[in-house]
């Protein structure tokens, strides 16, 4: 596994965006935290400290996680033990970024779909709301994002109309509404 | 002063990294029932990096829903004036030799795209003074009614702005998003010359209400109640899911994708000697969620469009009339 330190990731930070992969993307991200906003991105090294995880985007998928206070993302194989998996696509990601589609529609109609042990399916969700949470106080962050929303294709456009949830079993339905989970 | 212009903090200002300052513009079209809004806003102190412009255009049309989307940029990469804001997509400006708003949308991937000169057609609601919110203050001056002309292109279709009306206000303090504040605020453009134009400011729970202010005007007098007289009451709740801008912040805090929020307002103004109500319906909401930029904090500022009705007695005079609104409900 070819791996990054952080620090070498934030001259690329500043580089074209067209060329950005996704492990470029996400140690740009972390980079950007790290420089802009140091006590929120010790908090996210807290959250995920000694966890591994698989991020896919679209084809693309690396596994990251930190080896002391470096962030190390590197090809995933499909053969890497992590403790958790997140997938998505960059559609899903614009339509999320433009306020056309509900994070808990994206996990119902399988756009999103993070695995893992309870605890780190949390994590996980903790590190990106730590980040989110960063972004209206880092130009930098929303310029990234700019940057990636640049690369997808256009969307609709208007509000995204929820999917088919045949794949969701009845018991599963039921369980979630019996929870007040379903939006 | 006819119009206004953005009130940027002193070099000695002490708040001035809780700087607030937005020119605000909203669209109605009674031919074809669309309600817009167009809103640039500036958050924090201009010289901190961290500042923020947001341009925010939204455009509700029956049958189509909401178009329109919120662009966020470094304040420092805006071009800002006086008397204007220009973001990418979103922009207003104002004329004041002529008395005109001029607004300008680019947002054709999101199906929205304006070009609007309003001009000033009723004298301003003016509160210059500083109105407490929450450990902070706001202040506001407002035009109720403006002629339109220009251009909109809606969900593709372009619009007969033929009788379209607007309103326009410049709002401008230091408060701190996230502070125990809100403030419920509605304009409502009847035919002809009929407006009505309610604020007041609240806690976050909307459970500590200040003194409203309610202005009627109508067949060319205007009529101003305030305090006591005037009242506000909910009903139901809206069943529509609100619209959430912009994406990134809707994402962060997803337990707030179902406000509860009135189905109907029904406002009644009655100071012994002339009496109004009115019974505004929404048919759809925006949330748009605004951040502090030096430190956490969140508001979230509820766009209700829809129709109203009003009936009343003025100077001893019957008064009816209906039209669009929109009402606002932050917390």
């Amino acid at each position: 596994m070819s791996t990054e330190g952080a620090s070498g990731s934030r001259e690329r930070a500043a580089g074209a965006a067209a060329a950005r992969s996704l492990g470029d993307y996400i140690q740009a991200l972390i980079a950007v935290l790290e420089e802009s906003d140091p006590a929120a991105h010790a908090r996210l090294r807290r959250a995920v400290d000694g966890r591994r995880a698989r991020i896919e985007l679209g084809d693309e998928a690396v596994v990251v996680g930190y080896r002391g206070a470096v962030l190390e993302v590197g090809p995933a194989t499909g053969e890497e033990p992590v403790h958790g998996r997140g997938s998505t696509d960059l559609e899903t990601v614009r339509d999320l970024l433009h306020g056309h589609l509900e994070v808990v529609d994206a996990i119902l109609d399988g756009r999103l779909q993070v695995a893992g042990d309870s605890e780190d399916v949390e994590r996980i969700f903790l590190a990106i709301e730590i980040l989110l949470d960063a972004a209206p106080r880092t130009p930098q962050l929303q310029r990234l994002a700019a940057d990636l929303l640049a690369t997808a294709p256009a969307g609709p456009g208007t509000p995204v109309a929820p999917r088919a949830r045949a794949a969701w079993s009845t018991a599963e339905l039921d369980l979630l509404n019996r929870l007040d989970l379903l939006p | 002063m006819i119009l206004d212009g953005l009130r940027p903090p002193g070099a000695a200002d002490r708040d001035r990294e809780l700087y607030k300052d937005w020119l605000h513009l909203n669209l109605f079209d009674p031919a074809s029932g669309a309600v817009g809004l167009v809103n640039v806003a500036l958050h924090g102190a201009p010289e901190d990096p961290r500042a923020r412009a947001v341009g925010t255009a939204l455009a509700h049309l029956p049958g189509e829903g909401w178009v329109g989307n919120a662009e966020v940029a470094a304040l420092q990469a805006v071009d800002v004036s006086e008397t204007h804001v220009g973001l990418r997509g979103v922009g207003i400006g104002l004329v004041r030799r002529s008395n005109a708003v001029l607004a300008s949308v680019r947002l054709s991937e999101h199906g929205l795209t304006l070009d609007l000169q309003a001009e000033v057609a009723q004298r301003p609601i003016s509160a210059p003074w500083r109105l407490a919110l929450g450990h902070g203050w706001i202040a506001w001056h407002a035009v109720p009614r403006l002629t339109v002309r220009g251009s909109a292109r809606v969900a593709g279709r372009p619009l007969d702005l033929g009788r379209a009306a607007a309103y326009h206000d410049h709002n401008w303090g230091r408060w701190r998003w996230g502070d125990d504040l809100g403030w419920e605020w509605g304009c409502f453009l009847g035919d002809e010359d009929s407006t009505i134009v309610l604020s007041r400011t609240t806690d976050r729970e909307h459970t500590r209400r200040n003194a409203p202010l309610l202005t009627l005007h109508h067949a060319g007098r205007r009529r101003t109640f305030s305090g006591a007289s005037v009242s506000v009451d909910y009903g139901g709740q809206l069943a529509a899911p609100p619209r959430r801008l912009p994406g990134a912040l809707a994402v962060l805090h997803g337990d707030r994708a179902r406000p509860r929020l009135p189905a109907q307002v029904c406002i009644v103004a009655d100071d012994g000697r002339d009496h109004v109500a009115l019974t505004f319906t929404p048919r759809a909401a925006a949330q748009l969620i605004a951040a502090e930029v030096h430190c956490r904090g969140y508001g979230f500022i509820h766009e209700l469009p829809g129709s109203f009705s009003v009936r009343g007695e003025v100077a001893g005079r019957a008064i009816e009339f209906g039209g669009l609104g929109i009402y606002e409900h932050v917390d």
